[in-house]
């Protein structure tokens, strides 16, 4: 059983490389990147509307949620994915998508030992180990020989 | 390789790695608003129609228009449009995957996944990138990558 949900893990990240290829084409398609993101994040939008209509059969939560969360809880996660996907969008077609994904594969565990380390965002510490600079050197490695090669 | 084009490739790459830290960063902001508003779905939908928005204003801002030529549309292969739908699949699958894996395993399967395709597409060409025939190195560099994730994720 976990098996089947590991290959579930291994298909939903062959999703990222495919999504950026093809809103980099997009992008050529309409002339602006930005104008390709706005459209992928549009459509999203609409996919999201009518699956948390399906399923939730509501579109309100409780007010006092605005009042206990702090302000980045609602606008970060929007911010960020849009930061995240237009970059991807602008960097593939200058480094490939191989290199555009093991370089914000790096960054990305570069931040998750970030977030570990200090207990970011209410995540339990984890500090940092000889195993996990390990870790990081393999993959810097990993990269310099996709990048030079 | 001429000098210039080092100091770009090397500002590509530093570009691509600030980028991937902002992912994280995304995941645990989301997973709170998942509690806030009690639903997984309701929180995706907030942080897409947020980046819309976000969208339209850099967008007007940096190319003055938001008009599309509609006459694209007819013209172009259908997958051209699912990028959006990718993204919800993606967010969505993740969300549901973590309970059942556990964060360690969701991140190593996903990554791996990531990984792979992308040596693929290069290697093939689609979607118009650049080809980028598989070589031992490359190979090497995929499992180095691995070992690094698997080491970090797991320790």
């Amino acid at each position: 059983m976990i098996l089947l949900f590991v290959v579930g893990g291994l298909i939903a990240g062959t999703i990222i490389p495919v999504q950026t290829s093809i809103n980099s084409k997009l992008g050529l398609k309409v002339g602006s990147p930005f104008l390709a993101s706005l459209i992928s994040f549009f459509i999203g939008t609409l996919t999201l509307l009518i699956l948390t209509l399906s399923i939730d059969h509501r579109l309100t939560f409780a007010e006092a949620a605005f009042n206990v969360n702090p302000w980045w809880v609602w606008v970060g996660g929007g911010v960020l994915g849009v930061c995240y996907l237009t970059s991807n969008i602008l960097l593939l077609p200058r480094l490939g998508a191989a290199l555009t994904v093991v370089t914000t594969l790096c960054g990305q565990m570069i931040m998750a030992i970030c977030i570990d380390q200090f207990g970011w965002f209410g995540v339990p510490v984890h500090e940092f180990n000889m195993t996990r600079l390990i870790g990081v050197a393999c993959m810097l490695v990993g990269v310099v020989l996709m990048k030079r090669f | 390789m001429s000098k210039k084009s080092y100091i770009a490739t090397s500002t590509f790459l530093l570009w691509g790695v600030v980028a991937g830290m902002v992912s994280p960063v995304q995941t645990a902001v989301n997973s709170r608003l998942r509690v806030a508003v009690d639903s997984p779905f309701l929180a995706s939908l907030i942080s897409f129609v947020t980046g819309t928005m976000l969208l339209v204003i850099i967008t007007l801002i940096t190319d003055r228009r938001l008009k599309l030529d509609l006459h694209i549309i007819p013209e172009s292969r259908w997958w051209l449009w699912i990028g959006g739908p990718l993204g919800v699949i993606f967010v969505t699958s993740n969300i549901l995957l973590l309970p059942l894996l556990g964060a360690a395993l969701t991140v190593t399967a996903v990554l791996c996944g990531q990984m792979m395709i992308a040596l693929i597409i290069d290697h093939f060409g689609w979607f118009g990138v650049t080809k980028h025939k598989i070589n031992w190195q490359r190979v090497v560099g995929f499992a180095l990558m691995i070992t690094g994730i698997i080491l970090i994720q797991h320790f």
